[in-house]
C-alpha cells in the first residue's frame, strides 16, 4: 500500500508544483532548465522508491505513475473545465499585430519570445505580420501570419 | 463544435479569460505559499537545521542537558547531545535510553563509542568510561526515525534522573 501511496502523492505534488511553474516555464527548456529536471527526477527518486529497490516495488511505483497519467488524460478528455484549471487553455497574446501586454505580462512573455516564434515557425520579419500569436496549453507559442493583403 | 470552442474574429479557438484569470490568481497564491514553505524550512520548521528546530531540556538538578531538535525526518538524522556541566568528569557515565523513544528510531552512531550497552525492557542504557577525561562531558546519539509522526521517550542518567524527549518526524 505504502508504494502506491507514495507515488500517488508524489504524482499530485509534482502536478501541482509543475502548474505553478507556469506553462512558459515548462516549454523553455534551456540547458540550465534541463539540469534543473534532471536533478528533481533524481529527487524524487528516493521520494518514489524510499529504501525499497526491489523488482516487485518498482512495477508498482510506475504502474501507479503510468495509471494516474491515463486516468488524468481521460478526466481531461471527459472535462474541459478541468483542462483549462489544469492548463488555463490558450490565450491570444497578439491580435492584428496588437499586443495584450497584460496576458503578456501574466503569463511572462515578451516581445522577443513571440518574434522568436514567429521567425521560427512562419519566417515572419515584424510583428505586424503576425495575425494572431497564441499561447498554446504546451506553453508554445503559434503563430498565424497575415495574409499578403491584410499586412 | 464544443462548447468551450468560440469565434473570436475569424479564430476558433477555446480561450476562457475568466478562468485564465483565476488560474493566473491560484499560480501567484501557490507562488507565496512555496515561498513560504521554503523560508519555513530554512527555520527548520520541516526538520534539519535551523533556529526553530532547536530544544535544550535541563535535568532538575540542573547538572545535565539533553539538546535535540524538536522536529526529523524520516530516514534523516537527527544529532541528541547528552551534555554534562559544572567540570564533570566520570569513571564511567551511563546515559539510559527508553524504549519508548527507542520505538521509534534507530541509534546509529554514538559519539564517543559507549564502551558498554545494556538492553532492558524499559530500555537502553549506554557506558562511557572515563568520559570528560580529556574533554568535554558530552555523548552525542545520532538518531534516525524509523517512521514519521512523534516519538516520545526519556533520557536518563547513573543517578536516576531522568527528563523527557520529543522528536516530530516528518514523512
Amino acid at each position: 500500500m505504502e508504494s502506491v501511496l507514495r507515488a500517488a502523492l508524489v504524482y499530485f505534488m509534482l502536478l501541482v508544483l509543475f502548474n505553478l511553474a507556469g506553462k512558459r516555464a515548462m516549454s523553455e527548456t534551456n540547458t540550465f532548465d534541463f539540469v534543473v529536471l534532471l536533478i528533481i527526477s533524481e529527487a524524487v527518486q528516493n521520494a518514489l522508491i524510499g529504501e525499497d529497490a526491489s523488482f516487485t516495488n518498482t512495477v508498482l511505483v510506475v504502474t501507479t505513475l503510468l495509471g494516474l497519467t491515463i486516468a488524468m488524460s481521460v478526466w481531461k478528455y471527459r472535462s474541459a473545465r478541468l483542462e483549462k484549471v489544469l492548463g488555463g487553455g490558450p490565450l491570444i497574446l497578439v491580435r492584428h499585430g496588437q499586443l495584450f501586454e497584460d496576458r503578456m505580462r501574466m503569463a511572462r512573455v515578451d516581445v522577443p519570445d513571440i518574434l522568436m516564434a514567429a521567425r521560427n515557425g512562419q519566417g515572419l520579419e515584424r510583428l505586424d505580420q503576425i495575425k494572431y500569436a497564441v499561447l498554446e496549453e504546451s506553453g508554445s507559442i503559434s503563430i498565424i501570419p497575415r495574409q499578403e493583403s491584410q499586412a | 463544435m464544443p462548447d468551450e470552442v468560440r469565434r473570436l474574429d475569424d479564430l476558433d479557438i477555446e480561450q476562457d479569460m475568466r478562468m485564465q484569470r483565476r488560474v493566473w490568481v491560484a499560480q501567484r497564491a501557490g507562488w507565496t505559499v512555496m515561498a513560504a514553505v521554503v523560508a519555513a524550512a530554512l527555520m527548520g520548521v520541516f526538520g534539519g537545521t535551523g533556529p526553530l528546530n532547536r530544544r535544550v531540556v535541563t535535568a532538575a538538578s540542573g547538572r545535565w542537558t539533553v539538546r535535540h531538535p524538536p522536529l526529523g525526518r524520516m530516514t534523516a538524522e537527527v544529532p541528541m547531545r547528552v551534555a554534562f556541566h559544572g567540570g564533570a568528569r566520570f569513571n564511567v557515565a551511563r546515559v539510559w535510553l527508553s524504549t519508548s523513544l527507542l520505538d521509534g528510531m534507530n541509534v546509529t552512531r554514538v559519539t564517543p563509542e559507549a564502551t558498554r550497552r545494556v538492553a532492558r525492557a524499559d530500555g537502553v542504557t549506554y557506558e562511557f568510561e572515563r568520559l570528560g577525561a580529556s574533554d568535554a562531558a558530552v555523548v552525542t546519539f545520532s538518531l534516525q526515525p524509523t517512521r514519521w509522526g512523534r516519538a516520545t521517550g526519556q533520557v536518563g542518567t547513573r543517578d536516576g534522573e531522568r527528563v523527557t524527549v520529543s522528536i516530530f518526524s516528518f514523512p
